[in-house]
Formats: structure tokens, C-alpha cells, sequence
């Protein structure tokens, strides 16, 4: 269990405020902090990497203490198991990709690193440079590397905001498959609702440095629980009147799918609303497809 | 989507324990609908919103025989919009309003007017189920 209870003066845009947090996260989920810039967000990831000094509280993980004020612990940040992720991959420039994953670790076993760059699909890339890499593919570096150290806790930092929808699409679906395979804790801030239901075990909302409300994406974003099978958190690009009927495009990952509304749903909907798009199980037209191809638009991971 | 307020009166369920067959009372219309994987926050006594699609139910006049719908209540027509191909009829029921999407096909032929009276026919299986809405700060 990673326990942290820490408060901090901070200044914000619009004054000073109090960062004031008490949360608790389960070892091996995925727990995302939801919120606005400047809440306090990135300020309590560096105070668990021991970045930044809480000016009082305690940082508990796996049973290590980590912080503790009301004793004088404080572990500096190489002494923390952690792993961080950062929307700016934060790659040495000067190294190649291996030379990069081989600096992270405490104790060099290169053997790691080339089990590590098959896994995360690097190999054909461990000796490029990052100048020469796309921002996903260094990005896919910089979680590698991070999760080369075997973290206690791994914490991305809006790791994906920067890269466009479909790489960041592959990059959620890695970090799914990395954090699973290796048992993390992860920590991740994002502002987008999608890639919180997506990637989150539970979410915690925080606002003006205090958390709000906590509990599963569901139970957070839509306050009522439906009875759903299938259900996904997207947002309405248009709406258009067909006959005495409407049609609205939303985005559900790559693809566009078309919704019938009805007049009273068109009147409360507007394109950019954020909506939660849901069927019965009954519902679905399942079909085999043709003998299994390779899909032509399909491109490779790198 | 339509929406009715409903207390649910009766669960039955599967062998498995995973299909569940739920009666239930809409301001004295009994419906029934079926589900996957009941949620604890649903049990008997529940005040629940029943959620229906426009286009996913029928509606019917002088209905006689027998008919696999679970579902059939009592509506008048309230106000009738035409396209040229459908027709978005407003109903009002025991339960509240609700709207059904019909082709003009279907109106013509059913020679359907305001004020008529029809029976609504809503399949068990094209009922959602969600908590009353709550009001919260975020």
C-alpha cells in the first residue's frame, strides 16, 4: 500500500494556496490524479520522487518510510524506487537509446536492457539517437527507462498530451501491458477523460490543491451508475438534423462512429460536450469477418 | 432517450447468476427488463431511471393476439412531427412522456392523430437502468 498524507504552501496563478492531500493507492493499480494546471498536480509527484520537501505529512510505500516530519525523515530522491515520465521525454541527447536504459540502471546488467528494448518494441532502434526518433517512439524510451528501475511506484506526468491521437492510442495500450506485466504502482496525471477510463483503476479529482473525489472512473465522471454493457467516454464533433431526427459524430478512438439522437437529446447536446455513448449487451451485430489479413492501414508500432 | 422513474418490485435471476430478469413499477405500470451483472447499488426497493431509446420500441392500435413484447402499456398521442420519411411522436403515459420514432409509412397507415390512443411496445431487453441522477459539485 503507498500511503501519502502531505500538505505544502504552494503559489498558483491566482495566489498562494495550500496543497493538502491524503491519499491512499492499492500496489499494482493504476491511479490518475484529474485536474486543471496549477492544482497542485505535478508538485505531488515531484514530493514522491523527493523533487520537492512537503512541509509536513508522511509518505509511506510498501510499508518504507519515504517522508515522515513529524521525525525528520526524508529520503533523498536516489534512495526512492521510483520511475517518472515526464510529457517532455527527458532523454539524454548524447546517448543512444541503449546507452540511455544502461544509464538508468544502478547495477549495469545490459542483459535487462535488451530484454527491455524487445518487450517495449525498441531493439531495431537501441542505437539511434533520440534527435532521430518520432516523439512516440522516444517516449516509448523514456518508459522503458523508467520502468528499468524497477520502481516501487511509476509516475507519468501527462506523458502523453504532446503526441497525436493514434500514437497516443499504442502508448496507453504499452503502459497497460508494461504496468501489468511488472506489477506496478502506477501514478498518472492526465487531464483527458478518455485515457483516464482507459487506463485507470481509480481516479482521484483534485482542485484548488485538495482532492475532491476519488473512487473508479464511473463512479467519479458519471455520478450515477448505469446498467451497461458497453460504454465508452467520448465527444460529439458534430450534430446534424436528418429528416425529423439527428445524427451526431463522436470520436471513439481512432474511428468515428454515428449516433441517432432524438429531439430531446439534440437540444441538451452541443459538439465538444463530453458524453458517455452506451448499449445494452443485446444490442450488437456481431459478424466474422473474412479470413484474418493484415489490415492495410494498419502501420506498425514503429 | 426517454426516461421514466421506476422502483424495482423483483429480481429473478439465472443458474449462473449472471442474466437477471427485473420487475418493476413506473408510477403504476409494470415493466420488466433484463440485464447483465447486477450492481449492488440495484436491489429490490431501488429507485431506479428506466432508459429507452426512441428508435428501439413500437407502438400500437386495437392490438389483439398474443404478442413476445414484455413490455405493453397505454399512451395518447400528444403531438405528431413529420419529416419525409419518419415521424417523432410525442406520448404521454402513466409513467410520464416519452417519444417514439416511427416511419410516415406507419402513421399513415395506422391513421395515427392526436389524441389517439395506442399501446406501447417496449422489448425487456432495450431497457437501461441507471441511479436517480445526483447532484454533485463537480
Amino acid at each position: 500500500m503507498i500511503r501519502i498524507t502531505v500538505e505544502k504552501k504552494l503559489s498558483g496563478a491566482e495566489g498562494p494556496f495550500t496543497l493538502s492531500i491524503d491519499l491512499q493507492m492499492k500496489p499494482q493499480s493504476i491511479l490518475t490524479l484529474y485536474g486543471k494546471s496549477g492544482t497542485g498536480k505535478t508538485t505531488l509527484l515531484r514530493m514522491l520522487a523527493g523533487l520537492v520537501k512537503p512541509d509536513s505529512g508522511r509518505i509511506e510505500v510498501n510499508g518504507e518510510i519515504w517522508f515522515d516530519s513529524s521525525n525528520g525523515v526524508c529520503l533523498p530522491p536516489q534512495k526512492r524506487r521510483v520511475g517518472m515520465v515526464f510529457q517532455d521525454y527527458a532523454l539524454f541527447p548524447t546517448m543512444t537509446v541503449r546507452q540511455n536504459l544502461l544509464f538508468a540502471q544502478e547495477k549495469k546488467e545490459p542483459r535487462k536492457v535488451e530484454e527491455m528494448l524487445e518487450l517495449t518494441g525498441l531493439l531495431a532502434l537501441r542505437d539511434r539517437y533520440p534527435g532521430t526518433l518520432s516523439g512516440g517512439q522516444q517516449q516509448r524510451v523514456a518508459l522503458a527507462r523508467a520502468i528499468l528501475r524497477a520502481p516501487d511506484i511509476l509516475l507519468l506526468d501527462e506523458p502523453l498530451s504532446a503526441l497525436d491521437q493514434k500514437t497516443r492510442g499504442q502508448l496507453q495500450d504499452e503502459i497497460l501491458k508494461v504496468h501489468h506485466r511488472f506489477g506496478l504502482s502506477t501514478l498518472l496525471v492526465s487531464h483527458d477523460k478518455q485515457e483516464v477510463f482507459k487506463l485507470s483503476d481509480s481516479v482521484a479529482v483534485i482542485k484548488n490543491g485538495c482532492i475532491t473525489r476519488t473512487g473508479t472512473p464511473h463512479d467519479v465522471f458519471l455520478d450515477r451508475i448505469t446498467s451497461n454493457k458497453f460504454s465508452f467516454v467520448s465527444t460529439i464533433l458534430s450534430i446534424r438534423k436528418v429528416d425529423c431526427i439527428y445524427l451526431a459524430v463522436i470520436g471513439a478512438g481512432n474511428e468515428l462512429v454515428e449516433v441517432v439522437l432524438c429531439e430531446r437529446d439534440a437540444a441538451n447536446l452541443k459538439p465538444g460536450d463530453e458524453v458517455l455513448v452506451a448499449s445494452k449487451a443485446f444490442n450488437p451485430i456481431v459478424m466474422k469477418l473474412k479470413e484474418a489479413t493484415e489490415p492495410e492501414d494498419e502501420i506498425p508500432p514503429i | 432517450m426517454n426516461c421514466f422513474s421506476a422502483i424495482i418490485t423483483g429480481i429473478e435471476t439465472d443458474e449462473s447468476g449472471s442474466l437477471f430478469l427485473l420487475e418493476l413499477d413506473a408510477s403504476g405500470l409494470q415493466l420488466s427488463m433484463l440485464l447483465f451483472d447486477l450492481k449492488p447499488a440495484f436491489t429490490e426497493g431501488s429507485s431506479v431511471n428506466l432508459l429507452f431509446k426512441e428508435t428501439g420500441m413500437a407502438i400500437a392500435r386495437n392490438l389483439t393476439g398474443e404478442i413476445s413484447f414484455s413490455n405493453q402499456f397505454s399512451a395518447t398521442v400528444t403531438a405528431i412531427r413529420s419529416g419525409n420519411i419518419l415521424a417523432d411522436i410525442t406520448l404521454a403515459s402513466p409513467a410520464g412522456e416519452c417519444t417514439v420514432i416511427v416511419t410516415i409509412r406507419s402513421v399513415q397507415r395506422m391513421k395515427l392523430d392526436i389524441g389517439d390512443s395506442v399501446t406501447v411496445l417496449l422489448h425487456a431487453s432495450q431497457i437501461s437502468l441507471e441511479t436517480p441522477r445526483m447532484i454533485t459539485e463537480n
